[in-house]
Parts: structure tokens; C-alpha cells; sequence
């Protein structure tokens, strides 16, 4: 099994995220999910596997999708972090017909779209069931709670809690203070050092920081 | 020889309260306290949410603020309970952790820095309290008689080296107040957190369940003002107040002051020189008591 994944690897290169080798007969797999099908293909044509199941989990800001491939009595999961702002991933069906049913249940539970199913009829929901009921789809959201929201914006894009104001820079002046302390509000040198701290900590990832909107996702 | 301080303003007093960092710069200066800027500061990060965001990165975000007093050869002085517990328990942390310490260093090496425990973190309260009282003394033209002032230390503030000292920067704070002139008010529910943190979670819990008892006791005990601290504090007291008035119905009208506007008021400033006039809840009644304009 050990050889398979170190072939995965060599073949795939960048599109295999992270490796854990849970024990020697079962393998996770984190992939990069525009190379799912690929990855996909070739455990199934060149390896044998089979695909047991597909499960789904609702992680608050991305679902997860976990492709159970079994190898004679090893195991590979490969695992897909999906957004939920855009819960698309390319079906494997095609490859594997085997996976349509489970797709299409998939689909119909969290809501997340297989790209070129060949058949995404409902199949656990009523034929007449609502657009956009998927009864195990949670809402979108974070670790960081609504009031605390800015502060941690705040951090990340300035590398302080709060933004000085128009307002609070003003009453600075007034009572004799410089405008600003030369913090990292004001250094893109240092403002540069946090970030790159907290990028290697991949915290804005941990609390789904979006950086060209500079905002969180949810 | 006193060398003095690496000043480390915080994020909330540097956008938030001018007239903390006014008040503040005005006493150290009058005392003859020497101190200089820190330059290039982030958040200290705060403990309460980047702390239990990620542990790790709040050890090595606080250890870079730290390395830039190392770098003035200067300790560190806050004026935020937030800031304090923050740089002091990741500075002794470090210092006692070679472990901690070499995997910091590890990550600050990437942005060309180096923690290496060199320097102490004090709070603002401690460095007045050590400069001397009798210093202070000399120094008040407006003593605050007959001011009824209540203290709350604030929760951080307790941070200590050894456990039995907990309570050691509380009595100075006290001991701070009683210079002014100003009468020291007891109340029941000194040692209750102002209900900030809990904002965040639950606000029933941080307003009905917290502040508003904190609130009750003080007046009840017949104060005028509330002493804190922390800006944060300063800020769940003032604008806390205003929510318990609009959710709860619930009056006070109790002024907040920070321990350097209280200090600095009784060395003869101005109002509007340490911006006492910016106030949320307007310190009119002490001003009264005390005989000051403007």
C-alpha cells in the first residue's frame, strides 16, 4: 500500500496536499478536488480500487468529502475540502458508475453539485422537493463569534484590533498626541512580519479569512 | 538609575482612548519617568480570542512585540489588564520553556527576530506604585478630597509570579486612589469581572448577570466614580452601561476613570488637557467635588 501512495504522490506531485498514514493498511489522502477525477481514474484503472462509499461532512465554512477507495484489503480516503460559497466538484460517475447513486444522495442531503453527473435527478429527496432544501446542510460559519468578528478582521488586515479612525485620529491631535503610534496600522514593514506569522500559522485559513474581500466568509 | 520604559500602547488605547494615552504620557512626564515608544507593535494579541484561537501564534506574536523592547534594552510598560496578562505570561513562559523558546524563535527567525527574555513587563500600576508614593504625593495641587471612588482592579490584573501575590497590584491601585486625596470606597463585588469577555458569548451573562451586579454593588456602597485600569474594562463600564439602559432598563449613570486621568486630575490638568471631556458618561459631579473647569 505504501508504494501506491508514494506512486500517488510522484504521479499527482502537488495536487496531494497531506499524507497520513493512520496504520499501514489505511491511508488519508488530502487532495487538491480539480484533480479528484484524475486521482480518482487512476486508483481505479491502474490500482483496482473500488469505491466503497462517499461521505460528506459539514465542516461550518467548507464541506468534506471523503472518497472511500478500497485496494484488496487496504484502504485509500481521499479527502476534498469543498467551499460552501461554491459547493462544486466534478463527478466521478463517468469513471466509476458505481458513484452515481451516492452522488446524487450526496447532492441531495448537503446540496453540493457533482459536475457532470450524468443522471443528478433526487433520489433521497421527493422528485418535488424545493430548490436548495438539503436537510443536512448547516449554515455557513466560523469559529469566530459575530461581536468578535472585527476584531479579528482588524488583525489580520491591519495587525491591530480596531481601525484608527478619522474620528479617533482627530482627538489625537487635540490633545497633543501624534496622529498615530507607528504600530503596524501605519508599517507596512511590520504589518508585513504579522502577517506572514499568521499566514505560516495559516490562521487566516483556521478562521476562513477571505483576503481579497478582507473580510471572514461567513 | 532609572533607565525607563518601552511603552506598548494597545490597540484600544491607540484607536480608541486618546485620553488614557493623553493622561498617561502627562503623569509619567510630570513624575520624571522616562520612557520611549514602541515602534512597529501589533496587537499584544489579545488572550481571550486569539489565545484560544491558536495558542501558538498568540506565544509568538506576543514574543515579536516583546523582542522590540528588547531591541530598545527597555522593559515593557501596559496600560491595558489585556496587554499585561498577554506580554507577561508569554514573557515568562518563554523565559521558563527553553522548548517554547526554541520553537518561537524558530518562526521569528523567518521574519528576522529573536525573543531572548532579557527584558520584564510591568503594569502601569506597578511602575507608578514602585516610582514611590511620596513622589506622587508631592506632586498633587488638586487633591481630590471628599471624591467617594470605587476600585476595579480588573481580572487580568491579578496576574502574578507567585500565586500569593495575587492581590499585590489590586492594593497598589488602592494605595494609588488614596494619594489623590480621594476617599476609597469598599464595596461587595470587587473581585467580579466587568462581564467584557463574556460579551462575546453570551450578552445576557456579561450585562444582567455581571455588570449589572457589579454596577449595583458600587452604587449601593455610595461611590461616584469607578477606578479602573484597563481599557477594556473602562469601556464595558461606560458603554455597558448604556446597554443595561436600553435592554434592561437599568439606570446608573456611575463615571468610569482610568487611573492616570485620576492621577493626572490631581496634578492640576485641565480637563480637556487629558480628555476628560470625551467621556461617555460625563464626570461632572467629581469635577464639581473637586473644583474644576474646563
Amino acid at each position: 500500500m505504501k508504494e501506491i501512495i508514494e506512486e500517488l504522490k510522484g504521479k499527482f506531485k502537488e495536487a496531494v496536499h497531506e499524507v497520513q498514514e493512520v496504520k499501514e493498511t489505511r491511508f488519508i489522502v488530502r487532495v487538491d478536488p480539480s484533480q479528484l477525477k484524475e486521482i480518482a481514474r487512476w486508483l481505479f484503472d491502474e490500482k483496482s480500487a473500488r469505491l466503497t462509499t462517499i461521505s460528506a461532512v459539514d465542516l461550518g465554512m467548507d464541506f468534506e468529502l471523503i472518497y472511500h477507495m478500497a485496494i484488496g484489503r487496504s484502504y485509500v480516503n481521499l479527502k476534498v475540502k469543498i467551499p460552501k460559497e461554491k459547493p462544486t466538484v466534478e463527478s466521478i460517475t463517468p469513471i466509476i458508475p458505481g458513484a452515481g447513486m451516492i452522488e446524487r444522495e450526496v447532492r441531495d442531503m448537503f446540496g453540493i453539485e457533482f459536475e457532470g453527473h450524468p443522471d443528478p435527478r433526487h433520489i433521497s429527496l421527493p422528485f418535488e422537493a424545493p430548490e436548495g432544501f438539503n436537510p443536512l446542510k448547516g449554515p455557513m460559519r466560523g469559529p469566530v463569534t459575530e461581536t468578535q468578528k472585527p476584531g479579528i478582521e482588524g488583525v489580520l488586515t491591519t495587525g491591530l484590533r480596531f481601525p484608527l479612525t478619522f474620528a479617533a485620529k482627530r482627538q489625537r491631535v487635540k490633545l497633543g498626541l501624534p496622529e498615530a503610534v507607528k504600530c503596524t496600522a501605519v508599517d507596512e514593514a511590520s504589518l508585513n512580519e504579522v502577517r506572514r506569522l499568521m499566514q505560516d500559522f495559516k490562521f487566516d485559513e483556521k478562521v476562513g479569512f477571505d483576503w481579497k474581500r478582507k473580510k471572514l466568509r461567513y | 538609575m532609572l533607565t525607563g520604559y518601552a511603552m506598548f500602547w494597545s490597540c484600544w488605547i491607540e484607536t480608541r482612548f486618546p485620553n488614557i494615552e493623553a493622561s498617561t504620557r502627562k503623569v509619567l512626564e510630570k513624575l520624571g519617568i522616562p520612557y520611549r515608544d514602541m515602534e512597529g507593535t501589533s496587537c499584544c494579541p489579545e488572550p481571550f480570542y486569539t489565545g484560544l484561537l491558536d495558542r501558538e501564534l498568540w506565544l509568538t506574536m506576543a514574543a515579536r512585540n516583546l523582542s522590540i523592547a528588547e531591541g530598545m534594552g527597555l522593559p515593557v510598560l501596559t496600560m491595558c489588564n489585556g496587554c499585561y496578562e498577554t506580554l507577561f505570561e508569554a514573557n515568562e513562559h518563554l523565559k521558563e520553556n527553553p522548548e517554547a523558546k526554541e520553537r518561537v524563535n524558530k518562526e521569528l527567525s523567518k521574519i528576522g527576530r529573536r525573543f531572548q527574555g532579557t527584558i520584564e513587563v510591568k503594569h502601569l500600576i506597578e511602575a507608578l506604585y514602585e516610582h514611590g508614593l511620596d513622589r506622587i504625593r508631592q506632586a498633587v495641587v488638586k487633591p481630590l478630597t471628599g471624591v467617594k471612588i470605587a476600585v476595579h482592579p480588573g481580572c487580568h490584573l491579578y496576574r502574578s509570579k507567585k500565586p500569593e501575590d495575587w492581590y499585590v497590584k489590586a492594593q497598589m491601585f488602592k494605595e494609588l486612589v488614596a494619594v489623590t486625596g480621594a476617599e476609597l470606597v469598599d464595596y461587595k463585588l470587587e473581585r467580579l469581572c466587568c462581564g467584557f469577555p463574556q460579551r462575546s458569548f453570551d450578552e445576557e451573562l456579561s450585562l444582567k448577570e455581571t455588570l449589572n451586579l457589579k454596577l449595583s454593588s458600587i452604587v449601593e456602597a455610595g461611590a461616584d466614580v469607578v477606578a479602573v485600569a484597563c481599557p477594556t474594562c473602562y469601556l464595558q463600564f461606560e458603554v455597558g452601561q448604556a446597554d443595561l439602559k436600553s435592554k434592561l432598563g437599568a439606570e446608573y449613570n456611575l463615571p468610569v476613570i482610568y487611573i492616570a486621568e485620576l492621577i493626572a486630575l490631581a496634578f492640576g490638568y485641565k480637563p480637556g488637557e487629558i480628555g476628560l471631556d470625551i467621556h461617555r458618561i460625563p464626570l461632572t459631579k467629581i469635577l464639581e467635588k473637586v473644583g474644576v473647569t474646563g
